[in-house]
């Protein structure tokens, strides 16, 4: 097949200038940014964009933990009155979906845009404009949701909303629902244009020879988020509508009195809500496993059994929704089938912790800063993980539902899953991404301080939970005798939050004063690590071709035998042009050249598109009519957007 | 607002749920493994299967990861130095001009007895094993849903349980008595609790007798719950309800069948009449002030029906505000004039009254046996 398709140079190909020769100057022109205050709302850069992801979403989750350190303090001991209990909900609420939206979601996001490109060999995402358009929803989205909660109209149903407290203007009168459906709205729709974007460019920008069975097990996690995000999110974008339309229109999905049914609004959000939680344990995996290599010094053990169990969690994740509401009195056949799917998820963990360990096992392992977050991982994540097998029993799950062991588990999930891997891939890449290694000392510190209080806070909850403490309470009474524990736990989530304040004092330190990284500080098998630290924005001199799962530390040699996709792409290098913006187009499975993709260049409409479409969202808290008026302007920019300009289809 | 002034402190209360702060400190067991009653004590053998599974597989898998941490650094320490004296070698060598090759390939590579059988670990030990486990534990809990799922032969008692924003009406239909925030039920006998919402859902929960079932509009879920001991058992709405979710609480109160059941009786009777010129004056107090538009005193008035909790047999009842309060009199008074203060968020609106007429309220409501 290869031979007929692809005779020499392929179809788009022709044969190379004899004056090839990689030009940085022009490479810097053709992909650098435009100049001033315009450059900065223009920029499609991925690097720019994932940075800003990934800095905006660690502010959130400062936001985040200041509000989990209020609430922590109301309830220290019995009946303070720190916090009003109007507040408390509304903190609880935000404490939620900052976490879960605005955080740990983004994050993986930009993490995933900053280093696709560089990983697999592309000079940019498959769609730059696409990732700064969501960028800019989720920024307007976060800012929405921040000024309301500001101006004391937080959304106070709590993160999962469940109806009719949410749906229904009785019950919650105040605006912070329409709030809730307005952000919520658009950062689903910056997390599925950027779940788009990572999709095709993982299937189509590889380098050539980077079939799908070389790229690093980082990218399927990438891969794998992306596409849950792609199946889930609509679901919960359809139930906020209908909860807007509820509130704001006058429909009764969800009021019973008029036929709505309520428990309709707990299947659909949590047929999202369970996949949110791998969307974000997922690409925590991948930093692990990416993180892992490199200080194992040796290849991951049982790669494709990896892969495939990531597969295999994408799928069964959507089989289990109904665990997260046992209790609505569900006839026995359905318990039992979401039961056994709630057990069977937990076994692509478990073959994910033993090739963890296996390769810990058979590697050489260097434990410093980002290994330490490693161990903190696996050691809370299991435990988070022996919990979740229980609360899939359904029996115990009615007693500990909705209570602080509940808190528990899904904190050492959380954290353990997701903050801890995410600690370890920012030491991990903070020297790509800077040229600054972090501080060594600080960061053994910060983990210790982390994995200390992160345990004194919530291992102490699941007793708290049998005492019959409910969640989402925003006092207690002296003589239930829940006083004692809510104070360590207290203590202990100052502990942890001083962990988090050491790594910022460490960022901005190391920024000052850090050792210089250079291009590969940690003999790192893949290809982010072979452009300097940080890279140029065309990201590659010239584009790399792949023959191995670890190029960097086994780069091969041309095949005389056999024409590999790398020996093409390497022939069809000097065919990429450089005056304006293009990569290798290859084919899915082969990573076979197919063509030259050429990417779009800087432009404001992503900027204005994200306005129409926060226009549309902000203005439907007033009045319906802004939506309409909202998707008008949007098709204007849409029109701009695609605008075409000489210089790109001139070929 | 002087009345006001106790009520902080009658917010630290101590008296009215002894039983439950006394069965605290007698066992060192967290309610959900205290059970007192058949359902809860499945959940709880429930859980320590569970809890004895967790233990060794938690345990084994940290071992497995320090012991290959340990094993692994240990081997490359020692490669690492090998590697590193080697080269030293070479070069000194090299210096003299002997002829050597790459210090490698001198030695053989001390590899771990993993090697070479990952695969077999990966999949046996993550895969296999799990999944054995998670049989049992799958058979487990089929078994323990097939015990939930069989209604109890001999089923003494019905009782209708209604959430409302933030308090709960108990209804015994073949009794004739409607009451709040304390559900009694006689020892050993079987309870069918039928569990409704009038607004948002809330979720029923005595963590000594059941597990948690939500309250749900427009549906009614049932379970049966049975208390083996008499005593008084905390519970709480589980589910988030609104502003007052953590007020939002209640005792069931197990007793013996004949006091059960004379308790049934006298709350099926009407209000007893006042007999003293005060309280006859706090019942017409009553009944003019918007009080009776909401609360039903049964002979004395008929209030729109769910609205707020029958006041009939208001004095006999524990705590007032679902928990929230001791039920002595003071603390009526505080919760008459001022119930946004104590609990803000309820439905309850404040009741302006002269000081005449609270007193004379206060007098005939405390007096509602």
């Amino acid at each position: 097949m290869a031979e007929s398709r692809y005779d020499g140079y392929g179809p788009q190909f022709s044969p190379p200038p004899e004056d090839y020769r990689p030009d940085p100057d022009l490479l810097t022109r053709t992909w650098g940014p435009l100049p001033g205050i315009r450059g900065f709302f223009a920029v499609v850069n991925y690097q720019v964009v994932g940075m800003r992801f990934i800095v905006t979403g660690f502010i959130f989750l400062l936001l985040g933990g200041i509000q989990a350190l209020v609430m922590r303090t109301q309830l220290a001991q019995p009946n303070l009155d720190l916090v009003s209990s109007e507040l408390y909900q509304q903190l609880f609420t935000m404490h939620g979906v900052t976490m879960m939206f605005f955080f740990a979601v983004p994050i993986f996001e930009g993490l995933a845009m900053y280093l696709l490109p560089l990983m697999i060999g592309s000079r940019d995402m498959a769609m730059p404009r696409l990732g700064a358009f969501g960028y800019w929803i989720y920024l307007i989205a976060g800012i929405t949701l921040y000024t309301g909660f500001f101006l004391g109209l937080g959304p106070d149903a709590g993160w999962f909303a469940h109806a009719p407290l949410s749906s229904d203007r009785n019950f919650t009168p105040a605006m912070g629902m329409d709030l809730w459906v307005s952000a919520i709205g658009m950062l689903e729709i910056s997390a599925l244009v950027a779940a788009i974007e990572i999709v095709v460019t993982i299937f189509k920008l590889k380098a050539p020879g980077m079939s799908m069975a070389r790229i690093p097990i980082f990218v399927w996690a990438m891969l794998v988020m992306a596409m849950m995000i792609i199946f889930a999110m609509p679901a919960v974008l359809l139930v906020t509508v209908a909860v807007g339309l509820d509130r704001m229109a006058g429909t009764h999905f969800f009021n019973a009195a008029m036929g709505g049914d309520p428990t309709l609004y707990q299947h659909v959000f949590w047929f999202f809500g369970h996949p949110e939680v791998y969307i974000i344990f997922t690409p925590a995996l991948g930093v692990v496993s990416a993180v892992l290599v490199t200080f194992a010094r040796r290849p991951m053990v049982a790669y494709s059994i990896v892969a495939l169990s990531f597969i295999a969690m994408g799928i069964l994740s959507f089989g289990v929704w109904v665990h997260h509401f046992f209790a609505v009195g569900i006839p026995p056949i359905g318990l039992s089938f979401f039961a056994v799917a709630s057990m069977m998820v937990s076994i692509p963990s478990g073959i994910q912790m033993f090739a963890f360990i296996g390769t810990v096992w058979t590697g050489r392992p260097i434990v410093n800063t980002p290994f330490l977050f490693l161990i903190g991982f696996v050691v809370i994540f299991v435990l988070g993980g022996v919990t979740g097998v229980m609360l899939a029993a359904v029996p115990f799950n009615w007693q500990v539902h909705d209570s602080y062991f509940v808190v528990a588990h899904l904190h050492y999930v959380l954290i353990g899953g997701a903050l801890f891997p995410l600690f370890a891939g920012l030491y991990y890449w903070f020297p790509k991404w800077t040229g600054k290694l972090l501080d060594e000392t600080l960061g053994k510190w910060q983990f210790a301080i982390m994995f200390v209080g992160f345990n004194v806070t919530f291992f102490i909850q699941h007793i708290l939970g049998f005492q019959g403490m409910a969640r989402r309470v925003y006092t207690y009474d002296a003589d239930l005798g829940w006083g004692t524990f809510n104070m360590v736990s207290t203590v202990g989530s100052f502990v942890l939050a001083a962990g988090i304040l050491v790594f910022v004092f460490n960022v901005f330190w190391s920024l000052w004063r850090g050792r210089d990284a250079g291009q590969d500080p940690w003999l790192a098998p893949t290809l982010e690590w072979s452009v300097p630290s940080p890279p140029p924005q065309y990201t590659f001199l010239e584009p790399p071709v792949v023959r191995s799962l670890y190029p960097l530390w086994d780069p091969g040699a041309p095949d005389p035998e056999f024409d590999t996709a790398a020996d093409r792409g390497e022939r069809m290098r000097p065919q990429i042009r450089q005056d304006v913006r293009e990569t290798f187009g290859t084919s899915i499975m082969d990573g076979e050249p197919e063509s030259r993709v050429n990417l779009r260049d800087n432009s404001l409409w992503p900027f204005f598109a994200a306005l129409a479409v926060g226009f549309a969202f902000v203005g439907s808290m007033f009045s319906l009519w802004f939506f309409p008026i909202g998707a008008l302007l949007f098709y204007g920019t849409m029109i701009g957007w695609h605008w075409p300009f000489s210089k790109e289809i001139a070929t | 607002m002087p009345v006001l002034s106790h009520v902080p402190n009658a917010r630290r209360w101590v008296p009215v749920t002894v039983v439950v702060a006394a069965l605290l400190a007698g066992c060192e067991m967290p309610l959900a493994l205290a059970p007192r009653g058949p359902a809860a004590a499945e959940i709880a053998s429930i859980w320590w299967i569970l809890f004895w599974i967790a233990v060794p597989v938690s345990v084994i898998v940290f071992s497995l990861l320090g012991i290959a941490i340990v094993r692994a650094r240990a081997i490359a320490r020692e490669q690492d130095e090998h590697d590193e004296h080697d080269v030293r070698v070479a070069e000194r060598l090299r210096e003299t001009g002997a002829d050597v090759g790459l210090p490698e390939a001198s030695r053989p590579a001390r590899v771990s007895w993993l090697e070479g059988r990952t695969t077999g670990f990966v999949i046996i030990g993550g895969g296999v094993i799990p999944t054995l486990i998670l049989i049992f534990t799958t058979v487990m809990t089929l078994q323990g849903l097939a015990v939930f799922d069989t209604a109890p032969e001999d089923v003494a008692y019905s009782v209708t349980a209604r959430g409302h924003m933030f308090w709960w009406q108990f209804e015994y239909p073949d009794h004739g008595v409607v009451t709040a925030n304390e559900m009694h039920v006689p020892v050993g006998r079987s309870v069918r609790v039928e569990l409704e919402s009038a607004d948002v859902i809330h979720s029923f929960w005595v963590p000594q007798l059941h597990g948690k079932i939500e309250m749900i509009p427009g549906k009614t879920n049932v379970i049966h719950i049975q208390a083996d001991e008499a005593g008084t058992y905390f519970g709480k709405c589980a589910e988030f309800c609104g502003q007052q979710h953590a007020n939002m609480e209640f005792l069931v109160i197990a007793q013996e069948e004949a006091e059960f059941e004379s308790w049934l009786e006298a709350q099926a009777a009407d209000a007893p009449e006042p007999t003293d010129e005060l309280a006859q004056r706090g019942r017409d107090v009553f009944v003019d002030s918007q009080c009776a538009l909401c609360h039903t005193i049964r002979g004395v008035n008929q209030a729109a029906p769910g609205v707020a909790p029958d006041l009939t047999h208001l004095a006999t009842r524990r705590t007032l505000a679902a928990r929230t309060l001791p039920n002595v009199r003071g603390n009526l008074g505080g919760w008459i004039l001022d119930p946004q203060g104590i609990k803000p968020g309820s439905r309850m609106p404040a009741v302006n009254l002269s000081s005449d007429e609270f007193l004379a309220l206060l007098e005939y409501l405390d007096g509602l046996r």
